[in-house]
């Protein structure tokens, strides 16, 4: 009798329905990357135009937008830093705007309000673009894991210009430098 | 007397359940199915990506024809996952006793889906799954992401 409650339990094991596989996947290789975008979301052609501005006026014109799609799998925490590497000049006149002319903030738009939709940190206020690196963006302490769907994280950038009072009239181009940074 | 035959009848019906069985197709120590994965790429269907079902029946159970499968969502211990619908299946090789199946690679679903359908053959069926890991995003973490994949057939 035993022996037949026995066979009916092995058999009754060995009917289990359904049955399942475990499976791992091993994720390899190292991404840390910075594509720069224009408004549209176009690569960025490398230069932008703040148009013109009047002595004592300042603008942060759509045409100075700027969108930096950042790309790090490593976990930790990143940094998008801004530096002016060249002031803003005018060879032909031999004039240049002072350090702390041009200007940048976090963009905030229907897309990014206050820079909320972004899981770090977005600098939103205007801040100066100086000849040293400044934070414009700082992810969270995992890198913004799982964000955008493990997209990266896309920074909108508005870049603007302070002319002095008394600054001449001229045309005046520079060269910024955006870094991402552990 | 009676409880004998009794159990003798339960042991006759539980022969007629049907017995599934599913396992990596390159067996290892725990059993686990294991590959690797580049970020901004993926993996398609080598050998170590193989699962085997086995699936025999007879009796009232020759009526179970549909076979369903169905993943879990996707974890690591960081609580990190990867996109569902990347998964997906393929029939590498099969015996006789599958009646119809697709051809092409199915995306693996976190609901119970029907993905192939038997004959009325009794006997031993075995059934190769490859496995495609179609695009790991390029921001995805390194690590060790799990799954479990279940066979039910009814």
């Amino acid at each position: 009798m035993r022996k037949i409650i026995l066979l009916g339990v092995l058999i009754g094991l060995l009917a289990a329905n359904p049955e399942a596989v475990n499976l791992a996947v091993n994720v390899v290789g190292n991404t840390f990357a910075l594509e720069l975008q224009d408004a549209s979301a176009f690569p960025a052609a490398g230069a932008f135009d703040l148009g013109s501005l009047a002595p004592g006026s300042k603008d942060f014109p759509v045409t100075g937008v700027i969108v930096a799609g950042c790309k790090s799998n490593s976990g930790r925490q990143w940094y998008l830093q801004v530096e002016q590497t060249e002031p803003l000049s005018d060879p032909a006149k031999g004039l240049v705007l002072p350090e702390g002319s041009l200007l940048v903030r976090g963009l905030l738009s229907a897309r990014s309000p206050n820079g909320k939709n972004l899981p770090g940190n977005l600098v939103a206020a205007e801040q100066k673009v100086l000849n040293r690196p400044g934070i414009v963006y700082s992810s969270t302490a995992r890198g913004d894991a799982g964000f955008n769907n493990y997209e990266g994280t896309y920074v909108p950038l508005n870049f603007g210009v302070k002319i002095p009072d008394a600054m001449p009239e001229g045309n005046y181009s520079g060269r910024v430098l955006l870094t991402l940074t552990e | 007397m009676k409880k004998i035959i009794f159990s003798i009848l339960l042991v006759v019906l539980l022969h007629a359940d049907l017995m599934v069985d599913v396992r990596p197709k390159e067996l290892n120590a725990d059993n686990v199915l294991r590959f690797n994965a580049e970020v901004g790429s993926g993996f398609y269907g080598a050998s170590e990506g193989s699962i085997k079902i086995t699936i025999d029946r007879n009796g009232a159970d020759l009526s179970k024809k549909k076979v369903y499968l169905k993943m879990d969502d996707w974890q690591s211990p960081d609580g990190l996952s990867l996109p569902n619908g990347n998964l997906q299946w393929k029939i590498y090789h099969k015996t006789n006793g599958v009646a119809i199946s697709p051809s092409d690679w199915v995306a693996y679903s976190t609901y119970e889906t029907p993905a192939f359908e038997l004959d009325d053959s009794t006997g031993h069926i075995e059934i190769e799954l490859g496995t495609m890991l179609r695009y790991v995003p390029p921001v995805q973490p390194n690590g060790e992401y799990r799954t479990r994949i279940e066979v039910l057939v009814d």
